[in-house]
């Protein structure tokens, strides 16, 4: 078991660990620990790594981990957090939106998604949160109502890092 | 503050599956080993649970003192004490640790209350979810939040199956299937029965020790 009590950078901020890790994963000497959204706000646990290296994490207080965080960095070992790909939901606001309904449409999605209790990303006109059945697309159709002329509904799977400020619960 | 911060596992689950007498049977067993813990419990609004286990295991067996079994009454929804804000079970566990620095570790019941339930992180680093066989065998396959996300996923009351024609080998599956490779056990509280298991998860995932440990004590 190794013990860690802090991260050492960020590989998809930081180009040059980048670079080094993806050296290190050619020479098949990187690891990844996958954790899930709510482990990444844990600074206490015990995981193993995809090459079955037994990691224990002991983080500073109110500290949380972030898809690409460096965990070990040696010469010849890197170990790299991988955040587990959610199911999600994706709302795009399309380019129809007469100028006097700009603030109505994006303003009603969100407060549907937010009477939810769903966290968000925002990415250009695209609004990301997660979802646990497929069925739950069809219930934001519904309650969206007339807005799905200008709403572009689609269900997606990738690694959800929600905007400060929206980590509210979910039920 | 700069007091050491002892590992926390959180307990939640539907009232009456077993919370309190889970915590019951695994307390002993730590104590045997040597580990001691510290006990949190939430309850809407009587102190009743933690009543009881300051009686069961304070008072009449010494095996933690009186002080280290906290009754919180949440009133309202239980879920939001452990989860939106933990702000109240927080101030205890440090008030905990402040004066009990050699504790292994504290235990968190929750308030009885639904299938979402889970535990904030910032107050816990380990999440039980114990469900009862008495609802039949669809339990696990109705998901649920706590059910999915739980770190360790306990059914309890497995003797009361053949009374309630729940089949352990369907729930076995669906838990399975629902959580992947992450772990679940059948105990039976009453009799101890898989508490064992319970407590071997705790010791390597919460304390990050593998071999139990010689009584230290
Ligand atoms: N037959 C059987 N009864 C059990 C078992 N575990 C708990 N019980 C009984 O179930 C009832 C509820 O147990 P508790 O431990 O108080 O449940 P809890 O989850 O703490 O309940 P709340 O905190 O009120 O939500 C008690 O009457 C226990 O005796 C078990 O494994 N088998
Ligand atoms: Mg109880």
């Amino acid at each position: 078991m190794i013990t860690i009590d802090r991260t050492v950078g960020n590989i998809g901020q930081d180009h040059k660990l980048r670079e080094k890790y993806e050296e290190l994963c050619r020479e098949k000497l990187a690891e990844t620990v996958t954790i899930t959204r709510l482990e990444s706000r844990r600074v206490r646990m015990r995981k193993t790594s995809d090459k079955g290296t037994d990691v224990a994490l002991t983080l500073p207080s109110g500290s949380h981990l972030r898809h690409g965080d460096i965990l070990l960095f040696e010469p010849h070992k890197m170990i790299v957090i991988e955040l587990e790909p959610e199911n999600l939901a994706m709302i795009e606001i399309k380019n129809n939106i007469h100028q006097d309904d700009i603030i109505e449409v994006p303003a009603r999605v969100g407060h549907t998604i937010g009477n939810l209790h769903r966290p968000i990303k925002l990415e250009g006109n695209k609004i990301y949160f997660p979802i646990q059945a497929d069925t739950e697309l069809d219930m934001f159709r519904k309650l969206f109502g007339h807005l799905n002329e200008h709403l572009e509904i689609k269900k997606t799977k990738m690694v959800f890092e929600p905007e400060e400020g929206t980590e509210i619960h979910e039920h | 503050m700069n007091s050491r911060r002892i590992p926390r596992v959180g307990i939640g689950g539907p009232v009456g599956s077993g919370k309190t007498m889970l915590i019951e049977q695994v307390v002993p067993i730590l104590s045997s080993k040597g580990y001691r813990a510290g006990i949190i419990s939430n309850d809407v609004v009587s102190r009743e649970d933690a009543d009881r286990m300051r009686k069961n295991l304070a008072a009449e067996r010494g095996l933690i003192p009186e002080d280290l079994v906290i009754g919180l009454a949440t009133g309202g929804c239980p879920h939001t004490a452990v989860r939106e804000d933990p702000s109240m079970n927080i101030s205890v566990v440090e008030e905990m640790e402040s004066k009990y620095n050699d504790l292994d570790l504290i235990i968190i019941e929750s308030g009885g209350d639904n299938i979402t339930t889970t535990f904030s992180p910032a107050l816990a680093d380990y999440f039980i979810y114990i469900i009862d066989v008495s609802g039949g065998d669809k339990y696990p396959r109705k998901r649920g939040l706590g059910i999915e996300s739980c770190d360790l996923l306990v059914i309890n009351k497995i003797d009361l199956a053949p009374y309630v024609g729940a089949d352990l080998s369907t729930m076995e599956r669906d838990a399975k299937t629902v959580r992947g490779s992450k772990p679940y056990v059948f105990v039976n509280s009453r009799t101890g029965q898989g508490v064992k298991e319970v407590t071997d998860h705790l010791i390597r995932d919460v304390l990050f020790e593998s071999a139990p440990r010689l009584s230290k004590r």
